[in-house]
């Protein structure tokens, strides 16, 4: 019997009439990197805000950690959580420095922690630059830094590659590889590109037209000898 | 052909924004300001003079405000998308601007016209005979039309070349109380050559206000058009200007990457969460500033009216605090609260904020820091009153019922703060809340003028900083009222609704 991190009972998402996902049953197992596989507009990010309490689904559950996710505990489930969804957020006018201080009050950590990941995403020589003057890659490097601020026990990181360049995107696929070996946690990421799941994921879920059509591990998905990329367009082509 | 095309795009641009709505406030404002004062007088045959000497007062009151509110609302579009750095690849910053200001320009033509026609609406719903030399009107509007056409200017500049509109917004309030104020003082030459002051400078009808008779009596004098051609040098002087910094405007450059030396140490800030995030926005230059004037021209004009204003400290007080509390307070309180929630209102930011945080805490953050900005401008407006009464040698001792009405004040302005909170956490948008704030400071007169001064917060604070206007006890619970409701409101909508992002 596997452990799981994460679950959900069916959950739906309405926009208007339009469902944005809908019936969703998630299993993420502990420890693993979870590949959250889709098209553009599917629903990854939707499911993602509702895994953080950040919207509400319309039907079914969503359980954390074991503990269902409403409003009254959301704060408390994501002291155990790290995030970067959509784009990273961040006070433009703040330094680097201060938009991770600000995080770590929220999460009550220290100057250690600030530091620590300062020099995992490398942005240590910069940290007291204004957030206004960084790079589009400096930004999404800042970003995932904040999910990783106090070692959560998830992550959740949505696209964490958008806008690096070939080596930067090259060093965080690493950094995510390595995260679950070095700090313990299981990390959710969500892409359009299998490619790049390939090379992270053990798990894959993809999601099409928000319904999710496969789940399991990523040995599961090849079939034959066609091409994971062939798979994938077959399957988010016919759903 | 160019000019007609870009003018058609900028329209578009402010589709679903109900820009107009601004002019058609501040007008519908002004009638029911004027309604409120004056209906149900009689025996005034000349009541059109009234009408004259009144509007310019309010106009140098309003307009100030929402014309800066105005002008941010046409440049913040471009700024909130970084729309910005496309457009100047297709269309010159000449251009860009330009556009803005006709569409400025006509919005002013258009706001003149409808305050010229609610004219005829104050004469006829106050019975008012409407027979009166058409010239004035023209006049009225001739001026009233060129003074707001340099106010545009200004704001425009402000709201073009600087992306924190918050900078515009408080030249806005600043400008409108100079021009308030100084329209009770003495004229000088400085008033006349102040382009807020001259709403009031270039009006036609005095006012007579017999001290024995105790009856007012309405003046006309021949119109001053000096006002009128300052202003209209103010507007060529800042043309001129526009043009040389369009010139050598580009998109805002990313800020100079300085290499500061590597620094080791990671040293933490102590200030509060909230603070730190308004780290060098000027929202609380306000505060200061106002009072300061506010204590200037009330310890001014004091001296200069003696012999009406008998009362000592009693008449210090009502000087310093008229206007500031009547109406800027709000404001400026408004505006702070705008700014604070904009900071996570931008990007993506709420999702930080609601993933790491109680709702309540949020609000309480947010609410705790700005009381404490709004109690410090009062404790400061104190201060001042105190220097100001020893420079000028007030009689007798200080009031000792002071710390009451400040009590009771600065408790009632922690309503209005709950209120602006919820405000702008429901609208995410700076100018919008201010609006209210400004309309809100309004209504509370009126509250007060019709005795029932608890049933706003406005007017909870404005009677007890009035010399105490208001029981103490019944203040203190309107405001606990107010500022519960307000407060669980703001947590109910924050923890019920989605994360909202720009994204």
């Amino acid at each position: 019997m596997k452990e799981y991190v994460v679950q959900t009972y069916a959950i739906s998402k309405k926009s208007g009439r339009k469902y944005r996902i809908k019936d969703v049953n998630l299993n993420v197992p502990r420890g693993v990197v979870y590949g959250f596989l889709g098209p553009n507009g599917a629903g990854k990010t939707t499911t993602m805000k509702i895994l953080l309490g950040l919207i509400k689904a319309d039907t079914g559950v969503a359980e954390i950690l074991g503990k269902k996710m409403n409003p009254a505990n959301r704060f408390r489930i994501n002291q155990n959580t790290g995030s970067l969804i959509e784009s990273p957020g961040f006070y433009p006018h703040l330094t680097a420095q201060e938009n991770l201080e600000i995080i770590a009050r929220y999460k009550k950590l220290g100057e250690k922690d600030i530091k620590e990941v300062l020099k995992i995403v490398q942005l240590f020589d910069r940290k007291d630059d204004k957030v206004k003057s960084y790079s589009l890659g400096m930004k999404q490097r800042l970003g995932i830094a904040m999910a990783l601020m106090g070692k959560p026990e998830i992550l959740i990181l949505d696209e964490p590659t958008n806008g690096l360049d070939p080596a930067g995107i090259q060093e965080i696929r690493n950094l995510i590889r390595s995260i679950p070996e070095k700090f313990g946690s299981t990390v959710i990421i969500s892409s359009h590109l299998l490619s790049e799941v390939e090379q992270m994921a053990d798990y894959v879920g993809i999601i099409n037209k928000g319904e999710l059509i496969f789940e399991g591990p990523l040995s599961e998905l090849e079939t034959g000898n066609d091409s994971l990329e062939a798979v994938f367009l077959e399957m988010t082509k016919g759903a | 052909m160019n000019v007609l095309n870009d003018f058609l795009i900028e329209t578009k641009k402010h589709k679903h924004r109900f820009n107009l709505l601004i002019p058609v406030f501040v007008v519908l404002a002004e009638i029911f300001f004027i309604y409120g004062n004056y209906h149900g007088r009689t025996g005034l045959e000349n009541g059109w003079m009234l009408l004259f000497y009144n509007y310019p007062i309010i106009n140098s009151l309003f307009l100030p405000v929402a014309i800066a509110c105005f002008a941010s609302r046409l440049t913040d579009i471009e700024y909130k998308g970084d729309m910005l750095k496309s457009l100047y690849t297709f269309s010159t910053p000449e251009r860009i601007f330009y556009t803005k200001y006709i569409y400025g320009v006509i919005s002013v033509v258009l706001l003149v016209s409808m305050m010229c026609g609610s004219f005829y609406i104050n004469c006829k719903i106050l019975n008012f005979p409407t027979k009166f030399p058409i010239k004035y009107l023209i006049i009225f509007a001739v001026t009233n039309f060129i003074t707001c056409l340099t106010l545009f200017t200004i704001h425009m500049i402000l709201a073009f070349f600087y992306r924190n509109q918050a900078v515009n917004i408080t030249v806005g309030i600043l400008g409108s109380f100079m021009g308030l104020f100084t329209a009770f003082l003495p004229e000088t030459i400085f008033q006349k050559i102040l382009p807020w002051g001259s709403f009031t400078t270039s009006m036609f009808v005095r006012i007579d206000w017999d001290r024995e008779t105790r009856v007012t009596d309405w003046i006309l004098t021949d119109p001053s058009f000096f006002p009128t051609v300052i202003n209209i040098l103010w507007i060529v002087l800042l043309t001129c200007l526009t043009l040389l910094m369009l010139k050598r405007s580009s998109v805002e450059e990313k800020e100079k990457q300085k290499r500061r030396p590597v620094n080791n140490k990671i040293s933490l800030h102590k200030r509060p969460i909230e603070v730190l995030k308004l780290k060098g926005s000027p929202a609380w230059v306000a505060f200061i500033i106002v009072p300061v004037l506010s204590a200037i021209i009330g310890t001014i004009n004091y001296t200069g009216n003696l012999s009406i204003l008998t009362d000592g400290w009693y008449s210090l007080w009502s000087q310093h605090t008229l206007f500031l509390c009547y109406f800027f307070m709000s404001v400026m309180i408004g505006l702070f609260a705008g700014c604070i929630w904009r900071a996570d209102h931008a990007g993506t930011n709420m999702n930080i904020l609601l993933t790491h945080n109680k709702a309540s805490t949020i609000i309480l953050g947010k609410y705790l820091a700005t009381c404490f900005i709004t109690s410090l401008s009062i404790i400061w407006m104190v201060v001042l009153f105190i220097i100001s009464g020893l420079i000028v040698h007030v009689d007798g001792p200080l009031p000792s019922e002071m710390i009451g009405w400040v009590s009771v004040g600065m408790i009632a302005s922690w309503a209005i703060c709950a209120f602006q909170i919820f405000t702008s956490l429901v609208i995410r948008n700076l100018i919008i809340p201010i609006v209210i704030a400004f309309i809100g400071g309004l209504a509370g007169l009126v509250c007060i003028s019709k005795d029932i001064p608890y049933l706003t917060p406005y007017s909870v604070f404005d009677a007890a900083m009035n010399r105490g206007g208001a029981g103490i006890i019944p203040s203190i619970i309107s405001s606990g009222l107010f500022i519960a409701l307000f407060l669980t409101l703001s947590i109910l909508y924050l923890s019920r609704s989605d994360a909202k992002t720009q994204e």
